[in-house]
């Protein structure tokens, strides 16, 4: 989010702007949701303020501060499409860690998140390859053979590359019934030419890729902290997508069971 | 039974090896800092063993998964007290072996078969699992609450006998 047009604004609106980037920032890389609130609050109390309200839920950061001359400002966050990126949540932590013992001037904080962002530029092909390690490496925990595994690899390449391409306005539930629907199709049609044994722990290889097991976790954590409401939120959209990678091989074997 | 134990593991000695990879994959898509990898994907691959281990000695499955669980928790929060890092980072990375992705994927082919018996066998299965993920988890992250909280008083308490 860009700044630069609150300079003429008052303090305790740049202060609160900066900290909702701070939070949104660890928000939109899945930290948990008592980690954003308190990165706030500690920020915010840091900087001499009288008075700090923060909520937030997975989609959504609510903050108001008041500092002790009476100088108020509330502000609101929309988070839309959260992905999994730990450099980005360890930078965050580092940074709000930072500021709060240090409390530099607004024009150096503002300069922390930026380079944050810059820093934690993940590379690509990292990121390509530990999809392909991680759906052909699970088809063989699963009793998979080799050869099954290289097509998982397949799969694991298109399941990591629907995530890099940016479609604009897509509807995430509609997007994994797709990719689960894609591979689904594909392993089934490559197994019935005899390209590969067992086209069960093929699937199970892209299922595990596919499966949201880090918000799942994070959600029960989350209600474990007290905060009920953002728990719910990720704990229905977690199964909503387990229900729909469900449905999208489901529709797979249906059809290329009547096809082929 | 230990000797019997020891040779069912080396037979599962390829699949160790591929959860160990299969963690360091998943680290990679978790976009995870290049030092901690080797650390993660170890976790992975004792996370398996033990998982393997608990369900070797007839222990159920929820069971298997909370023990492990419980590993991956212990190991998380030591980590991220050496590394001084989160310790949602290393705990989310490093369960992810024991995720019940077969159980999931067995269940829906079973309900698309229509064989109800083998369905909630494997639905059962899964939720099982995951109940065990999130009991093992759950329980060190309270331990650690109580332990963490003890440790401050304590502590202030030494510093105003101090004062």
């Amino acid at each position: 989010m860009d700044s630069t047009q609150h300079i003429t604004r008052t303090f305790s609106d740049r202060l609160l702007c900066l900290a909702l980037d701070v939070g949104e920032g660890m928000l939109k890389s899945g930290a948990e949701i008592h980690r954003v609130e308190e990165s706030i609050r500690m920020i915010c109390i840091s900087y001499g303020a009288a008075h700090v309200e923060v909520f937030a839920i997975t989609s959504l950061i609510v903050a108001s501060v008041r500092l002790t001359d009476g100088e108020y400002s509330v502000q609101m966050r929309r988070v839309y499409n959260s992905s999994n990126h730990l450099l980005k949540i360890e930078a965050f932590n580092t940074v709000s860690r930072k500021i709060c013992s240090d409390t530099p001037s607004l024009d150096e904080f503002e300069e922390m998140i930026r380079e944050a962002k810059r820093k934690t530029h993940y590379p690509t092909t990292l990121h390509i390859l530990g999809g392909i390690l991680a759906a052909s490496a699970f088809t063989v925990v699963f009793g998979g053979s080799l050869f099954d595994a290289l097509i998982a690899a397949i799969m694991g390449l298109i399941v990591v590359l629907s995530d890099l391409v940016y479609i604009k306005n897509i509807n995430p539930t509609a997007k994994s019934v797709l990719i689960s629907f894609v591979c689904g199709t594909l392993t089934c049609i490559l197994v019935h030419f005899g390209i590969g044994h067992n086209e069960h722990k093929i699937m199970i290889g892209t299922i595990m890729l596919l499966i949201p097991g880090l918000a799942f976790g994070n959600s029960l954590r989350d209600m474990l902290d007290g905060d009920i409401i953002a728990g719910i939120f990720r704990l229905v959209q977690s199964c909503l997508t387990a229900v729909m990678i469900a449905i999208g091989f489901g529709l797979a074997i249906f059809i290329s069971g009547v096809l082929l | 039974m230990i000797g019997e134990l020891i040779t069912y593991l080396l037979q599962a000695f390829p699949q160790l090896i591929a959860a160990f990879l299969g963690t360091l994959g998943f680290a990679l898509v978790f976009k995870m800092k290049g030092s901690y990898l080797p650390f993660v994907s170890i976790g992975g691959f004792f996370t398996y063993a033990i998982f393997l281990t608990i369900t070797f000695l007839g222990y159920s499955e929820f069971i298997a998964a909370l023990i492990s669980a419980i590993f991956v928790a212990l190991l998380s929060e030591t980590l991220a007290r050496i590394l001084k890092a989160p310790t949602v980072i290393f705990l989310t990375t490093v369960s992810i072996s024991i995720v019940p992705g077969s159980s999931l994927y067995y269940s829906m082919r079973y309900l698309l078969l229509q064989d109800f018996e083998s369905f909630s066998q494997a639905f059962k299965s899964t939720c099982f699992i995951a109940a065990g993920i999130v009991c093992g988890i759950v329980i060190i992250s309270v331990f650690m609450k109580i332990f963490m909280t003890i440790k401050t008083q304590i502590f202030s308490y030494h510093q105003q006998n101090i004062k």
